[in-house]
């Protein structure tokens, strides 16, 4: 069997770009404004508060319909600390980590552009460098990492439980992709 | 990556398994044939499709995160996020191809 569908969804990277390149090009005519805004977002506990909610929340509600529908996907942590801890305690470990970079940024980003405080008075650039690449690198793997989970929490909604021909419920066996072709199917 | 069938009304309904080939996912059910709610599928009917765009989404958060160094910092991070999460659209595309192809 053939399917020569593209996997990609052109459109929506074409669109991403488009927003990437629209943010920049406001920035770079009200940088003034903006770093005046980003400010005030970075200072802001409503900022961390609701990060730190929403992240849990959409990891919370993807266990439970995980769990409801019985799905096999991929670990978010790492399968040797069970399910529960992989899903549900996953919102508390991305949320901690977004909220934290997002502290120590906040700290890089004033000293840096403002210089009306100094968060970081024993560090040399090349240490302060090295703090900003890392939570950096961090902040967008953990927002990459939450923003899929809600995606794939939205998707369960249209999932469906498999069953037999003769309608028993098949339980997803984590390790079908690898061994599945040596056994033998009924048929 | 999900798998998934179209449905008599010709919408999508993704399966709550996956595999790598049409046969692992035989294996899995026991069968060839399976129900979706009430409607009798055949493996043969299953395809599967990307379920991340991670290039897109690695491109926006890049992008926003890269605020934080100015214009120039975002087009670099939205390039890096996109770079990135092509590297794993990829990886997902071969498993995909595999799938549709056994």
């Amino acid at each position: 069997m053939k399917n020569s569908k593209p996997s990609y969804d052109f459109k929506l990277i074409i669109i991403s770009a488009i927003l990437v390149v629209g943010l920049a090009i406001a920035f770079f005519f009200y940088w003034e404004t903006t770093k005046v805004i980003i400010r005030t977002v970075l200072e802001s506990k409503l900022t961390y508060f609701l990060i730190w909610t929403v992240t849990v929340l959409i990891f919370i509600i993807h266990y439970l319909r995980h769990k409801d529908k019985e799905i096999k996907s991929e670990t978010i942590i790492t399968k040797k600390f069970g399910v529960f801890m992989d899903n549900a305690l996953g919102g508390f470990t991305y949320a901690t980590i977004i909220t934290t970079c997002l502290t120590l940024l906040k700290g890089l980003y004033i000293q840096k552009f403002f210089m009306d405080k100094v968060y970081f008075s024993e560090f040399n650039d090349m240490d302060l460098m090295t703090v900003f690449g890392v939570m950096i690198f961090l902040l967008w793997y953990a927002g990459v990492k939450v923003i899929d989970t809600a995606k794939e929490t939205y998707k369960v909604q249209h999932t469906e439980v498999v069953m037999t021909e003769d309608k028993k419920k098949v339980v997803p066996n984590d390790n079908d992709e690898e061994n599945a072709t040596d056994k033998n199917p009924n048929r | 990556m999900k798998l998934y069938v179209v449905n008599p009304n010709n919408q999508k309904v993704y399966l709550n398994l996956t595999a790598a080939t049409r046969r692992g996912l035989a294996n899995q059910i026991g069968g060839y044939n399976f129900y979706l709610g009430d409607n009798l599928y055949s493996v043969n009917d299953v395809w599967a499709e990307n379920d991340r765009n991670s290039t897109a989404t690695g491109a926006v958060v890049g992008g926003v995160v890269g605020a934080l160094g100015g214009p120039v910092g975002i087009l670099i991070g939205g390039l890096l996020g996109g770079l990135i999460g092509n590297g794993s659209d990829t990886d997902e595309s071969s498993k995909i191809r595999r799938f549709n192809n056994s």
